[in-house]
């Protein structure tokens, strides 16, 4: 009984929700309700994407490369979901590839013979391609880019192959041996057998090691949303697997930079057998080859992507958002953290911070400089084709930089089609809860043996004087003889 | 506090006079009316004493000034009561069954109304108390007492048991115009509430025992007033078959 009292914490972090997306969603916007209440949110983002040369109506079929790449990951921890092996790896390469292909311009510019490559960064892709399915639906119905910019909208059958990057890292390297790519292809067609042929001769130059894939269909990669549209759509995929993921952690907290192992190289060049090297290599392999795709004869030239570009490139991903890359890309409007970006997409409601970064980043590294003033640099309406972005600019001054980047909505269409059917899973139906508020408390309470004696001791008591009264009650004409003194009636 | 705790306290305080409700009042509806009756009183007597501390801004953190008028103004309320029941005899002797002496009612009366001023003062005093004590925590944190909810459930007891003797001295007092029963009925309740103000020097101890003393030698007195002797104690306690049957004739 005289033990102390003990330390307790109450913690309320309550979410609200109900039963399933369908649900949850048909009752957040019931319009007839008098207590408006949102029980969740679809989940969604935006995609990023760029292309290399501006588009116009002279776009012919099958005349597009889409290089591709996913922006996001999951991970079961608020805050913190890494990628580095499922997401970073491909993204920077994508992005390193198409800077390169940027460098390559003046010398593909006139051979390109109408071709052009589109850099596209997919959002909310761990959960069932929620930007890609997004793309493939808007695609399909002439709003990819929207109809308000003069742009000619893109379908499918201009798209003459989609490379995509997807999980890279060196987890398969047996000791002394380069790390195996798996190249996963849709279908066999001579533009493909080109590209993978092409990619294949500068395995000894770039000390790459590229392998076709086993598997008899193409992995859980965003080209499935593009096969699902057409059964005869070209892609590749490359990877660091073959047949199962090499990833244990993937969609993990854990999927980290001690995973992918790298190691940021402050001033010095990262060693040859890092995985910047690596990378650096993959996308110099594929920055020719694109190239070569489009011109249609080798690059015969000496730009190449160098390792300490991948160094600063996985160093703003990976370890910290306030880094050079992205400290030129931005302006004052823009305080950078210090933590790397958690790649978790979110709800469609709230944009997250490195979508917006990447997209800076491929105007920063691909844009024209222009001479245009800070109050000047916005969206020209003579040019819709191009945004019009102030950064501080590699000299880091301030300058407008013009660009074709743009973002598209990343959002499942299951929640903007009229009558979808939710049980066909047809799209991503994704929502996350409604948080409530978040609070905890601490307070002491009574030990277990404090409150067992107060109780017992109170029930005794009470069973006790019912007794008690009770008695004093039946024997009350003895106890209590009349007083004589009191008087009669 | 958690449940546990809320209920043990809420028995221990309320459950001899739940249990004195239950069995001895409940079954009369008369009485039940004298007790809310009184209760009412009691309301009234702690309304006046809050206007008083409430307009007397500069005493307000003085405990003892407000104690003591509390103390005067429920005593004063208890006259009242008595005032109106003794109006209302006639009236209430014919609608009473009549099976009990008229002494025997009016005592009666008197200790309904004593345990409905308790049954309201304990009210008052407890259920604030307990309201808080079904959180999940206990005091202690400034350093109080972790047994701070017993002790007052206790206290609480106590003042209701206090209230019940005082309601039956203090009306047969005043029916026999015995002055000195009256006096010590308004002196113990001052002394009583002047012992609680030793809590504010964490003297849970003390406090306890000394209106438990206080309880006792009331409680003698008020058996003495209805008409117990040391006598009729003994006779009560001894185990009695029933040979003979009583036959009331009045």
């Amino acid at each position: 009984m005289t033990t102390r009292s003990l330390c307790a914490m109450e913690m309320q972090a309550f979410m609200i929700a109900a039963k399933d997306s369908e649900t949850c969603f048909r009752r957040s916007n019931m319009i007839n309700n008098l207590n408006p209440m949102r029980f969740c949110d679809p989940m969604g983002d935006r995609n990023v994407w760029a292309t290399l040369f501006a588009r116009d109506a002279s776009e012919q079929e099958k005349s597009v490369i889409v290089l591709a790449a996913r922006l996001d990951t999951t991970s079961m921890f608020e805050g913190e979901a890494p990628g580095a092996v499922s997401t970073v790896a491909g993204l920077v390469t994508a992005l390193a590839t198409y800077s390169l292909l940027s460098e390559m311009k003046t010398e593909l510019s006139p051979a390109r013979s109408g071709g052009n490559v589109m850099l596209m960064l997919f959002n909310g892709e761990a959960y069932d391609y929620i930007g890609s399915s997004r793309l493939v639906y808007d695609m399909s119905n002439g709003m990819f880019p929207p109809k308000w910019s003069n742009v000619p909208s893109l379908n499918i059958s201009k798209i003459r192959m989609m490379i995509e990057l997807n999980q890279l890292s060196q987890i398969n390297q047996s000791t002394g041996a380069v790390a195996p790519m798996y190249l996963h292809k849709t279908l066999d067609n001579p533009d493909i057998a080109k590209f993978i042929q092409s990619m294949k001769s500068q395995q000894a130059d770039l000390n790459l090691n590229l392998l076709d894939s086993t598997a008899t269909s193409i992995p859980p990669v965003s080209l499935q949303s593009f096969v699902k549209a057409d059964a005869n759509f070209p892609g590749v995929a490359i990877t660091d697997y073959d047949q199962s993921f090499t990833n244990k952690f993937y969609h993990s907290v854990l999927d980290d930079v001690k995973l992918l192992k790298f190691k940021y190289s402050n001033g010095t060049a990262p060693p040859s057998d890092s995985i910047q090297a690596y990378l650096a290599n993959l996308s110099t392999a594929l920055g020719r080859s694109i190239y070569e795709l489009i011109a249609q004869k080798p690059y015969t030239g000496t730009t190449k992507v160098e390792p300490t570009q991948m160094n600063e490139l996985l160093h703003c991903y990976l370890n910290s958002l306030n880094c050079s890359l992205f400290h030129s890309a931005t302006n004052d409007d823009f305080t950078l953290p210090e933590y790397p970006p958690p790649l978790y997409v979110g709800v469609s409601n709230s944009l997250n911070a490195v979508t917006g970064l990447s997209g800076r980043l491929i105007a920063l590294l691909t844009g024209a400089e222009t001479n245009s003033s800070k109050e000047e640099c916005k969206l020209n309406e003579s040019d819709v084709t191009h945004q019009y972005l102030w950064m501080r600019g590699k000299m880091g001054a301030g300058v407008c930089v013009q660009t074709t980047m743009n973002y598209s909505t990343a959002s499942s269409p299951a929640f903007d089609i009229e009558g979808y059917n939710w049980k066909s899973g047809q799209y991503s139906t994704w929502t996350e809860s409604v948080w409530k508020g978040f609070e905890v408390r601490i307070f002491l309470k009574p030990s277990y043996g404090h409150e067992a004696f107060v109780i017992s001791f109170g029930s005794v008591f009470l069973v006790f004087s019912f007794i008690v009264v009770f008695f004093i009650y039946k024997q009350s004409d003895i106890f209590f003889e009349p007083n004589i003194s009191n008087g009669g009636c | 506090m958690t449940i546990m705790e809320f209920f043990g306290c809420s028995f221990l305080a309320f459950g001899p006079p739940v249990a004195m409700f239950a069995i001895t009042i409940a079954k009369d509806p008369i009485r039940i009316i004298i007790m809310i009756a009184s209760a009412f009183f009691w309301l009234v007597s702690l309304l006046l004493s809050s206007i008083l501390w409430f307009i007397v801004i500069p005493l307000r953190n003085v405990l003892i000034f407000g104690l003591v008028f509390s103390v005067f103004f429920q005593e004063l309320f208890r006259f009242f009561f008595y005032v109106l029941l003794r109006k209302a005899e006639f009236g209430l002797r014919r609608v009473t069954e009549e099976d009990t002496h008229i002494n025997n009612n009016r005592q009666v009366l008197a200790y309904v109304s004593g345990l409905g001023f308790g049954l309201m003062s304990g009210a008052f005093s407890l259920v604030d108390v307990l309201a808080d004590a079904a959180g999940p925590g206990t005091m202690d944190l400034n350093g109080g007492s972790e047994y701070f909810l017993v002790i007052s459930a206790a206290t609480t007891l106590c003042f209701i048991l206090l209230h019940t003797f005082w309601g039956v001295i203090y009306f047969s007092a005043l029916d026999r115009r015995v002055i000195w029963q009256v006096v010590y009925v308004i002196a113990s309740h001052l002394l009583v509430s002047c012992i609680t103000l030793l809590n504010q020097y964490q003297q849970y101890v003390l406090t306890l025992i000394g209106i438990y003393l206080v309880l006792i030698a009331t409680g003698v007195i008020t058996f003495k007033v209805a008409g117990g002797t040391f006598n009729s104690l003994k006779r009560g306690f001894m185990w009695r078959p029933a040979a003979s049957i009583n036959v009331s004739a009045e």
